[in-house]
C-alpha cells in the first residue's frame, strides 16, 4: 500500500544535527506568534509559514472550520499567486481535507492521490504526493487544521515531522486563542470608537446629510461589516442594509443588538436631514412668497398710480358729463384695486382705514368733546392688546361714546375722566363725572324713553360681561362696563 | 365700507405732513391732493433713512409712511420714530397688507393704516381725523387731550 496510516513508528526518518537547530528556532520563531500583538488572520499565515520551514514542506495550507463543520476560511503556502488565482476557489473541505475535518487526528499519507478518499486535484492543480495534516484544538474545540504536502526531497513525513506538526499546532492553538481575544479587544474597541463617533455626529451642527453619511460610515466598523446603506422596503419605508460579505460569519446576537440601536441612530439622523429639507423647503416657499409678494405690491403702485394721475386731471375737465364719465373710470381702477387686494390676500372686506383702537378712543373722546364743551380726561392702560378680530373693542368705543353723550345730556358735568383698561382676559371701561348723578328711582331709566343704558347693559350680556352705574358718594355718576376678552370674531 | 370723501372746499385747519413713498406718480399724486385741501407738506422722499431725516428735520404733525421701501419696511420706520419722536402721528399707507400686517403695523405705534387707492379721500381723512393727542405711542397710554380738531371739522359727502 502506498499509503501510510494513523499508527507511526516513531523512531524512522529521525534525522538530528544539522537540521534540529533550524528547526527548533522554528519553534521558537512560531511560540512568538503567541505573544505578539497580532490579529488571527496573521497568526495564522505565520503558522503556515512556520510550519512548512519547520516541517520542509513544499506546500503549506491551514482550514479554519466554519459554523457549518466546513471549511470557511483555507490559508496556503507555497503556491505561487498565479497558479492560486487559477485555482479560483479554495477548497471547502470535503476529500482528504474532510477525512482530517471528520476525524481530527494526525494523518499522514505517502501519496495524497492514492487514498479512497482522495477526489483527485483540480485541473491547474500543482501535483502533490506526501501529506501530513493535523487538527489544531482551541479550548477543546477543533479550530482548523494544518496540512503540509510534498516533503523536499521526495520521501514521506516522518514520525518526528508529526511530532514536531502536533507541536506546533499546540503552540498554534495558543495563538489563536490570544489572536481571538485581541482581535475581540479590537473589534470591542473600534465599535467603542465608532458609537462615540456616531453620537458626536449626531450631536454636531455639520450639515445633516454629512452627519448620515458619517454615521452610515461608522456603521460599517461597528459590526465589522463590509456594507451599510439605506434602502427603501415594500411598503416605501427606510431601512438600513447591513451587510458582510457571504463566506463570513453572520451577525451574531450580540451585533444583531447592536444594529437594532444602530439603526435607531440611522433614524435619527435621516429625521435630522428631513427637517432640514423641510426648513430648506419652507424657506424656498416664503421666498416665493416675498417675490410674488413684491410683484403684487409692484402691481398695485402702479395702478394706483396711474389712477390717480387720472384723479388729478380731472380738475381740468370742466363739462359735466365729462366728470360723471371720468368717475365711473376711477370707480373700475378703484374695483380693480380692491379685487387684486382681495383676491392676493384672501380678505373678505378690504378697509379703507384701519384705525388703532387707541386712536379710536381718542376720536370718540375728541368727537364728544364738542358736546361736552370740556376734553375728557383719558386714562388707557393696556398690558394685552386684544387679538386680531376681537369684536370687543367694537363694543367698548360704542358703550364709550354712549355714556359721554349720557354725561353731555344728563350730567350737567364739569369733567369726566375715561378710563380704558386691557388685560388678557378681560376689558374695563369706566366713565366717571362729576354731575348731578343718576336720578335717585330707577322707573327713571325706564320712563325716560331712551335705550343707552339698556343697549350697554345687552352689549356686556352678549359677552358674557358686566355694567353698572352708580352714584358717587362725592355726586356724579361712575359707569363701569366690562367683558370677557374673546379670542376673535365667532 | 364706504370710503369717506373729503370735500376738498372745506375749510380744514392747515396739518403740516410728512410723505414717505417711493413711487415718484403715487407721490407727486399725494403731494398734490394734500396741498389742495390746505395741508402743509413739509418734505416728499423715497425710503426710510430719508424718510427719518426728514421727519427729524421738519416735525410734522402726521408722517404718510408707504409700508414697503427700497431701503426698508414702512413698520421698521414706524417703530423708530414712535420711539424717538412719539409725537408724530403715522399713517402706514400701503398697497397690500394681511390683517396680521396691520395689526403689526399699529402695534408698532402706528394711528391707522390706510389701502392705497385711487382717489386720495381715504387717506386725507385718516390724516385729518387721527386724534391730535394720540395715545398709540410705545409707553404713553396716558393721555391727557386738548381741546383740537375733530372729525366733525371734516365735512364728508358720498360721491
Ligand atoms: N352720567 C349720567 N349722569 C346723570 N344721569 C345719567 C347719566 N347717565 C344716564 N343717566 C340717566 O339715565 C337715564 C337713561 O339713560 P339712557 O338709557 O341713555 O337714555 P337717554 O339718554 O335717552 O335718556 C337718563 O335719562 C339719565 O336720567
Ligand atoms: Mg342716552
Amino acid at each position: 500500500m502506498g499509503w501510510s496510516c494513523r499508527t507511526t513508528d516513531r523512531t524512522t526518518d529521525w534525522t538530528p544535527g544539522l537540521d534540529a537547530g533550524r528547526r527548533l528556532r522554528g519553534l521558537v520563531a512560531a511560540n512568538l506568534a503567541v505573544t505578539a500583538n497580532l490579529t488571527l488572520r496573521e497568526v495564522l499565515s505565520q503558522i503556515v509559514e512556520s510550519a512548512r520551514d519547520l516541517l520542509d514542506s513544499t506546500y503549506a495550507a491551514l482550514g479554519v472550520l466554519g459554523d457549518d463543520g466546513r471549511l470557511a476560511q483555507f490559508l496556503h503556502a507555497g503556491l505561487d499567486g498565479d497558479t492560486a488565482a487559477l485555482l479560483g476557489e479554495l477548497p471547502r473541505g470535503h476529500g482528504i481535507l474532510g477525512l482530517l475535518i471528520d476525524d481530527p487526528r494526525p494523518l499522514r499519507l505517502h501519496d495524497l492521490g492514492e487514498h479512497p478518499a482522495s477526489r483527485g486535484f483540480p485541473a491547474d492543480h500543482p501535483p502533490m504526493r506526501s501529506f501530513i495534516g493535523v487538527p489544531i484544538r482551541v479550548r477543546d474545540e477543533v479550530f482548523g487544521n494544518i496540512y503540509l504536502t510534498d516533503k523536499r526531497g521526495g520521501g514521506p513525513f516522518t514520525a518526528e515531522d508529526e511530532d514536531l506538526l502536533v507541536a506546533l499546532a499546540a503552540n498554534a492553538a495558543v495563538a489563536v486563542d490570544h489572536a481571538r481575544l485581541h482581535d475581540e479587544t479590537t473589534r470591542a474597541r473600534r465599535r467603542e470608537q465608532a458609537s462615540t463617533r456616531i453620537t458626536t455626529a449626531l450631536l454636531s451642527e455639520a450639515a445633516s446629510d454629512e452627519v448620515l453619511r458619517m454615521v452610515l460610515a461608522e456603521g460599517r466598523l461597528l459590526v465589522d461589516a463590509d456594507d451599510v446603506h439605506l434602502d427603501r422596503d415594500a411598503d416605501g419605508g427606510d431601512v438600513v442594509v447591513v451587510r458582510r460579505h457571504p463566506g463570513r460569519a453572520p451577525f451574531d446576537a450580540h451585533e444583531q443588538e447592536t444594529i437594532d440601536r444602530f439603526s435607531e441612530q440611522v433614524a435619527l439622523a435621516l429625521g435630522r436631514a428631513r427637517a432640514r429639507d423641510d426648513r430648506e423647503r419652507v424657506r424656498l416657499v416664503a421666498e416665493h412668497h416675498r417675490i410674488a409678494r413684491d410683484m403684487h405690491d409692484h402691481v398695485i403702485g402702479r395702478l394706483v398710480g396711474a389712477g390717480m394721475a387720472v384723479h388729478g386731471l380731472g380738475r381740468f375737465i370742466t363739462d359735466p358729463d365729462g366728470h360723471r364719465r371720468l368717475a365711473a373710470h376711477l370707480d373700475d381702477l378703484d374695483a380693480a384695486v380692491r379685487d387684486l387686494r382681495t383676491l392676493i390676500y384672501g380678505l373678505d372686506e378690504d378697509p379703507a382705514v384701519v384705525w388703532s383702537l387707541p386712536a379710536r378712543v381718542a376720536q370718540v373722546v375728541e368727537e364728544a368733546a364738542a358736546h361736552l364743551g370740556f376734553t375728557p380726561r383719558v386714562t388707557f392702560d393696556v398690558t394685552v392688546k386684544p387679538p386680531v378680530g376681537s369684536t370687543v373693542p367694537e363694543h367698548l368705543l360704542g358703550v364709550l361714546r354712549e355714556a359721554l353723550a349720557n354725561v353731555a345730556r344728563h350730567a350737567c358735568a364739569q369733567g369726566v375722566e375715561v378710563g380704558v383698561t386691557c388685560g388678557a382676559d378681560r376689558v374695563d371701561l369706566t366713565v366717571a363725572d362729576d354731575g348731578t348723578g343718576p336720578p335717585q328711582q330707577r322707573r327713571a331709566t325706564t320712563t325716560s324713553g331712551g335705550h343707552g343704558l339698556t343697549n350697554m347693559a345687552e352689549r356686556a350680556a352678549a359677552l358674557g360681561g358686566a355694567f353698572s352705574l352708580c352714584r358717587n358718594a362725592s355726586g356724579g355718576a361712575t359707569l363701569h362696563w366690562t367683558a370677557p376678552m374673546d379670542g376673535g370674531p365667532g | 365700507m364706504q370710503t369717506p370723501r373729503v370735500d376738498p372746499r372745506a375749510v380744514v385747519p392747515a396739518r403740516s405732513v410728512v410723505v414717505v413713498e417711493d413711487d415718484a406718480l403715487v407721490r407727486e399724486q399725494l403731494v398734490a391732493a394734500m396741498r389742495a385741501v390746505g395741508i402743509d407738506v413739509r418734505a416728499a422722499v423715497s425710503g426710510v433713512v430719508r424718510g427719518y431725516d426728514a421727519v427729524v428735520g421738519t416735525d410734522p404733525d402726521v408722517v404718510v409712511l408707504d409700508d414697503r421701501l427700497p431701503d426698508g419696511l414702512g413698520v421698521d420706520l414706524c417703530r423708530r420714530l414712535a420711539a424717538d419722536r412719539p409725537d408724530v402721528r403715522v399713517v402706514v399707507h400701503t398697497s397690500a397688507m394681511t390683517t396680521t400686517e396691520q395689526r403689526a403695523a399699529l402695534d408698532a405705534g402706528a394711528v391707522a393704516v390706510v389701502s392705497k387707492n385711487v382717489r386720495p379721500d381715504a387717506l386725507l381723512h385718516a390724516v385729518l381725523c387721527s386724534p391730535r393727542q394720540f395715545p398709540g405711542r410705545a409707553g404713553a397710554w396716558k393721555i391727557t387731550p386738548v381741546r383740537s380738531v375733530h372729525p366733525s371739522d371734516v365735512r364728508t359727502k358720498q360721491a
